[in-house]
C-alpha cells in the first residue's frame, strides 16, 4: 500500500527518532512510505493566535505538497495537526474555493498514525514487546475533535510485555497549547505540572502519548521537577510510535 | 458590577494573585471534581439521549435566533397579555432607569434580590445604593459576597474561596453572628436572618432562566428557594429578562430543563423551578401583585447572525467552567468579567468589544472541552479563536508580536529559511543546553524562550533532521531494490 | 438618546435590522423537529413511572409513603403525628384549603394527634394570618396536580385555595400526589398546560425535594430558605 507520510515539523525538527519508529513500523506492516519535499509546517500555531493571513502561504504549501493523485492515503504522525488540516483550513480558505476544495478531498485521505493502523490496515498487534509499565495522555484534539479514542489503547494492548496504567483525566489538557504555552507560561506551567502530577501518581515507568508538542511539553516539565527534586525516579517520555517499535 | 469589574489588574497579575491563594485554588479544582463526576453519571444514564438532547435544544435554540425579533415581540405581547407591565430597554442604562422609575413611583427603600448575572451586567447594585436603596442579595453565596464585599470565584457556588472560619467571621463581625463555623449553622443563620427581609423588602429584583414567548412567562431555577422568597412576599417584582433567554413554546422547557440543572451541578433537577406567568391572580393571597419585566438587549443583538451567534444558545449553565484545565486554576477572578471562563471568554469581549479585555481570550489552550460539555453544543474554544483572529485583523493585537508572528509565519512556510534556521538553530541550541538535549533552568535569560523555561526545559532541535534520514532511507530501499533486480 | 421610556419598537428595530429581516415576521412557524431525545423513563409501564418517581425522590432525600385514597388523611396523620421532625416537639399544621382532603378527613385527624398543636388552613381572605401561621409552621401540606418520574418532581401550582407559601414557609413540606397523575417527564405536563390554551396559573412550582445549597465549602445543606424535609404521599 503506498502512503505518504506526515511526520509534522517537530518530528522533523527536534524527534528524529519519533519518525524513524513511525516509519519502521509501518514499513513492517507492509506500508510503501513516501514523503513530499516541500512541506515545512501547517501553520497551525498562527491561527490559533489569530494570524489568518500569515498562516496561509503555510497551508497552501502543505496542500500543494500532499494533494496529489498518487497520494491516495496521508498518514500523519499528529492528531493535532492533522486537525489544523483538515478541520481549520477550512476556515482559512473560506475565502479561496479553490483551496477549500482540495482540503476537502485532503480530509477524505488523511488519517492518523494509530488510527489508520487499527482501522485501515486492521492490525491492533503491530508485534512489538515492551516490558515495562506505561501510561498513556489523551492529546485533546486527536481525543476530542478527531474523536481518536480507542485506537492507540487497543494498539498499547497489544504490545506483548506491556502494563497499562490509566491516569486520572488523561484527557484533561497538558497545557501546551501552541503559543498559549509562550503567552501564557504561568497557566501552562501550573496546567503541565498537575498533569506530571496525574503521570507520577500511576507509578508508571513511562509516559506516551500520540502527539509530540504534548509530550515535549511533558517532558519538559518532568525534567525540570526531576532535576529540582520534586520527582524521584526517572520517567520515560515516548511517543506511541516508539513504543510500537520496540523489542524490550 | 458591570461587565469587567477588575479593569486595574492585567490578567497575568490576576493569574498571579489566584495562584498564591492556595484555598481557593483547591476550592475551585474540588468544584470542578464534584460537578464533574456528578454530571458525568447523569449524563451516562441518559445513553444516547444525551446527545439527541443536546442536538435538539440546539435546533430549537437556533430557530428562536434566527427569528429574534418575532420572538421577543411575541414573549413581550403575551407577558403584557398576562398582566406584566413592560419595560424595554436596548441598553443596559436604559434598564437602571426603568428601575428606578418603579422604585420612585413606589418610593420604595427596600429590595431583595435573588441570583442575576443581567443584573450584575448592569451593576444594579451599585446604583442602586447610590440611590439610596437597600438590596439584600439572597442566595446564600451571592449574601456572603455582598456582606463581604467580594467578587464571584465560580458561576454556580460563587463564595467557595471563603473558607467556613472566613464566612462565620463575617457574619459575627457584620450581623452578629453568635454560632460556629459548621456550615449548617451558618446556613440556618442566614435562613433567619433572611427570612425578616424576604418579609420586609418592598420590592423583589430577580433573573429569568428561560422566558416562555408561547406563554408570556418566565422561569427561575433555584435550590435554596430564595428565588420563591422573592417570588412570593415583595408586593413588587422586577424580572430582568435578557432577549437571549427566549424559547418558542412550554413543551421546549422540558428540553432547556432536561439539560441545565445535570450541566450546572449535576442533578436531574433543582429543588424548584418556578414558571411564573403575570401577578398573583384573582383571590390569591400571596405573590406580586405587580410585575415589571425588563427585556434586556444591551449588546445582545450584534451576536445575532454574527461569527458568534451560536452564543446566544448560551443557557449560563456552567458546564464548561466546570471542565476548563485553565478556569480550575486562575478561578472566576482570574478573568476579572462577570462571566468568566470558557463562555465568559466568548461573550465578554462579544458584549464589550477588544479595547479593555486585556489578554483575556489568550486565557484558553482551545483544548475543546468546553465545546464537547457544552448542552447546547457551542463551538466555545472555535469562537475564542475567532476573537483572536479579529483582533489580529482589527490590529488590536499588541504591537511587539507582530514581527514574531510574521517571522513564524516565513519560516514555517518558507524551505530555505526553514532550512537555514535549523543550520543555524541547532548548534546555536546545543551550546545553551550545555551539549546536552534540553534547555533547562539555566536558560531562563533568554528572551522569549524564557516564556517557556521558566517553567519547564525546552527540548533542542536536532542535529540530523528526520527528512534527512528518511531520504537517506529511501535511497538505500532503491538502491536494495536496484541490487535484488 | 435619552434613557428610558423605550418602546417594544425601540428594541426590535436593531434586532430586526442585525437579522437582515425587512420587518418582524407576522408569524413564525414552528419547523419540524429534527430530534426527539430517548428518556430513561421511554417505554415504563405506569407501575414503573411510579416506582421510578419514588426510587427519585429517596435519592434527594424526600421520603415517600404510598397509600389509598381512603388512607390518606391516616398516612399524613402519622407523619405530622410524630411532631417535629428529629425531636418530636409538639408542632403546627398549615395546610391547603382542598376538597379532597376535606372529604378524607384529614382536617380532623391532624387536630386529633396529640403532638399538633394549631392547624391552619389556608384562607385568602385572611393572608396575612396565613403567611404568619406559615412563616411558624412545622408542617405545610398541599395536594400537588401531578408529579414527574424522572426527576422525582411535584407540581404545584398558586391558587387562591393554597398559597405559594403553604409550600414554602414551614420546616417541612408533606406533597401529596396522585399516582395517576404521575408522568414520565416535564414535557408532559408542559404538553398538558399547552393543550389546555388557557391563561397558566400565577405561578406553576416544580419541587424536587428540600431546600439545599452547597454554597459553604461545597457541604450540602438542606432548609436553606424553603423547607428542610419533604415528604411525598402518593395516593393509589
Amino acid at each position: 500500500m503506498k502512503i505518504a507520510f506526515f511526520p509534522m515539523c517537530m518530528v522533523d525538527m527536534m524527534y528524529p527518532e519519533v519518525g524513524i519508529a513511525a516509519v519502521n513500523v509501518l514499513e513492517r506492516l507492509g506500508c510503501e512510505l513516501e514523503m513530499p519535499e516541500e512541506q515545512v509546517c501547517c501553520g497551525q500555531g498562527l491561527i490559533n493566535s489569530g494570524y489568518t493571513k500569515e498562516m496561509i502561504p503555510a497551508a497552501k504549501m502543505m496542500v500543494d505538497a500532499y494533494d496529489r493523485s498518487e497520494y491516495e492515503i496521508i498518514v500523519s504522525l499528529s492528531g493535532s495537526c492533522m486537525n489544523a488540516i483538515v478541520n481549520d483550513y477550512q476556515v482559512l480558505f473560506k475565502d479561496d474555493p479553490e483551496y477549500l476544495e482540495r482540503t476537502r478531498k485532503l480530509k477524505e485521505r488523511f488519517y492518523e498514525f494509530t488510527d489508520f493502523i487499527v482501522n485501515v490496515l486492521g492490525v491492533t498487534d503491530v508485534g512489538a514487546s515492551f516490558h515495562d509499565t506505561v501510561t498513556y495522555h489523551k492529546s485533546c484534539h486527536l481525543t476530542r475533535i478527531l474523536g481518536i479514542t480507542e485506537p492507540p489503547l487497543m494498539l498499547l494492548q497489544g504490545v506483548e510485555g506491556l502494563e497499562y496504567i490509566e491516569m486520572a483525566h488523561a484527557d484533561r489538557c497538558c497545557g501546551f497549547g501552541g503559543t498559549f504555552s509562550f503567552k501564557q507560561p504561568v497557566i501552562a506551567g501550573e496546567m503541565v505540572y498537575e498533569k506530571c502530577q496525574t503521570i507520577i501518581d500511576t507509578g508508571a515507568n513511562v509516559i506516551c502519548g500520540a502527539d509530540m508538542p504534548c509530550l515535549l511539553n511533558i517532558k519538559g516539565a518532568l525534567g525540570r521537577m526531576r532535576a529540582d527534586g520534586r520527582l524521584d525516579r526517572d520517567i520515560r517520555v515516548l511517543h506511541i510510535a516508539q513504543i510500537l517499535d520496540s523489542k524490550e | 458590577m458591570a461587565i469587567l469589574y477588575n479593569t486595574e489588574s492585567t490578567l497575568a497579575e490576576r493569574v498571579e494573585a489566584c495562584l498564591d491563594d492556595d484555598f481557593k485554588h483547591n476550592a475551585i479544582k474540588n468544584a470542578q471534581e464534584a460537578f464533574y463526576v456528578s454530571r458525568g453519571r447523569l449524563v451516562e444514564e441518559m445513553g444516547d439521549g444525551w446527545q439527541q438532547l443536546r442536538m435538539h435544544a440546539m435546533e430549537v435554540r437556533n430557530h428562536v435566533t434566527e427569528n429574534l425579533d418575532y420572538y421577543v415581540k411575541q414573549f413581550a405581547e403575551n407577558a403584557e397579555k398576562n398582566g406584566c407591565i413592560m419595560h424595554y430597554a436596548p441598553s443596559g442604562d436604559d434598564a437602571l432607569w426603568e428601575v428606578l422609575d418603579v422604585f420612585e413611583k413606589h418610593g420604595a427603600a427596600y429590595a431583595v434580590k435573588s441570583k442575576s448575572m443581567m443584573t450584575e451586567e448592569v451593576g444594579l447594585n451599585e446604583v442602586l445604593e447610590e440611590a439610596g436603596i437597600k438590596i439584600t442579595e439572597t442566595d446564600c453565596a451571592e449574601n456572603i459576597l455582598q456582606t463581604a464585599e467580594s467578587k464571584p470565584s465560580h458561576i454556580v457556588v460563587p463564595a467557595l474561596h471563603f473558607n467556613r472560619e472566613a464566612i462565620a467571621d463575617i457574619y459575627r463581625e457584620k450581623r452578629g453572628y453568635e454560632g460556629s463555623s459548621v456550615p449548617e449553622e451558618i446556613t440556618h443563620f442566614l435562613r433567619k436572618i433572611l427570612r425578616e427581609e424576604f418579609m420586609e423588602a418592598e420590592v423583589g429584583i430577580r433573573g429569568c432562566n428561560f422566558a416562555v414567548a408561547e406563554s408570556g412567562s418566565v422561569t427561575l431555577v433555584t435550590n435554596e428557594g430564595n428565588g420563591r422568597m422573592v417570588d412570593t412576599f415583595p408586593k413588587v417584582q422586577i424580572v430582568f429578562v435578557g432577549i437571549d433567554r427566549i424559547v418558542p413554546d412550554l413543551e421546549s422547557l422540558d428540553t432547556m430543563m432536561a439539560l441545565l440543572p445535570r450541566s450546572a451541578v449535576g442533578a436531574k433537577m433543582t429543588a424548584y423551578f418556578s414558571l411564573d406567568s403575570g401577578p398573583r391572580g384573582e383571590g390569591e393571597a400571596d405573590g406580586p401583585e405587580e410585575v415589571h419585566i425588563i427585556l434586556m438587549d444591551n449588546g445582545r443583538h450584534e451576536l445575532a447572525n454574527s461569527e458568534f451567534s451560536d452564543m446566544l444558545r448560551c443557557m449560563r449553565c456552567g458546564a464548561c467552567l466546570n471542565i476548563c484545565p485553565v478556569y480550575r486554576h486562575i478561578t472566576g477572578h482570574g478573568y476579572g468579567s462577570i462571566y468568566p471562563g470558557p463562555m465568559g471568554l466568548v461573550l465578554t469581549p462579544g458584549l464589550v468589544g477588544y479595547d479593555d479585555i486585556d489578554n483575556m481570550v489568550y486565557a484558553c489552550s482551545l483544548c475543546g472541552a468546553c465545546t464537547e460539555h457544552c448542552p447546547v453544543s457551542i463551538p466555545i474554544h472555535d469562537l475564542v479563536r475567532q476573537h483572536r483572529i479579529n483582533i489580529v485583523d482589527q490590529h488590536k493585537n499588541h504591537a511587539i508580536e507582530v514581527p514574531i508572528f510574521k517571522a513564524l509565519g516565513l519560516f514555517w512556510s518558507s524551505r530555505p529559511v526553514y532550512l537555514a534556521g535549523m543550520k543555524i538553530g541547532a548548534p546555536v541550541m546545543k551550546v545553551l543546553a550545555h551539549g546536552g538535549n534540553a534547555l533547562d533552568a539555566s536558560s531562563t535569560w533568554i528572551p522569549v524562550v524564557n516564556s517557556w523555561t521558566s517553567t519547564r526545559d525546552f527540548g533542542v532541535l536536532s542535529e540530523t533532521r528526520f527528512r534527512t534520514w528518511f531520504k537517506e532511507h529511501k535511497e538505500q530501499q532503491n538502491n536494495a531494490e536496484g541490487g535484488e533486480q | 438618546m435619552a434613557l428610558g421610556n423605550k418602546t417594544l419598537q425601540d428594541l426590535l428595530g436593531p434586532i430586526t435590522k442585525q437579522l437582515d429581516h425587512e420587518a418582524v415576521a407576522e408569524s413564525v412557524e414552528l419547523p419540524e423537529w429534527e430530534f426527539k431525545a430517548q428518556r430513561v423513563t421511554d417505554g415504563m409501564t405506569h407501575e414503573q413511572l411510579v416506582d421510578k418517581f419514588q426510587e427519585e425522590a429517596e435519592k434527594v432525600r424526600t421520603e415517600v409513603v404510598r397509600c389509598s385514597a381512603d388512607g390518606l388523611a391516616a398516612a399524613i396523620a402519622a407523619i405530622v403525628g410524630k411532631g417535629v421532625p428529629e425531636t418530636g416537639e409538639a408542632c403546627t399544621v398549615i395546610a391547603a384549603d382542598d376538597d379532597r382532603f376535606a372529604q378524607c378527613g384529614l382536617y380532623d385527624a391532624i387536630k386529633a394527634q396529640e403532638l399538633v398543636t394549631d392547624l391552619t388552613v389556608w384562607d385568602s381572605e385572611q393572608g396575612e394570618e396565613c403567611i404568619q401561621a406559615a412563616l411558624t409552621a412545622t408542617y405545610g401540606i398541599t395536594y400537588t396536580t401531578g408529579g414527574i418520574a424522572e426527576s422525582a418532581t411535584v407540581v404545584q401550582p398558586t391558587s387562591p385555595k393554597c398559597g405559594r407559601a403553604v409550600s414554602l414557609l414551614p420546616l417541612a413540606h408533606i406533597a401529596v400526589v396522585d399516582a395517576s397523575a404521575i408522568v414520565p417527564t416535564m414535557f408532559e405536563v408542559m404538553k398538558e398546560y399547552e393543550d389546555k390554551g388557557e391563561k397558566l396559573p400565577s405561578q406553576v412550582c416544580f419541587i424536587s425535594g428540600p431546600s439545599a445549597t452547597a454554597d459553604i465549602e461545597l457541604v450540602r445543606v438542606e432548609g436553606v430558605h424553603g423547607p428542610m424535609y419533604v415528604n411525598y404521599v402518593i395516593v393509589e
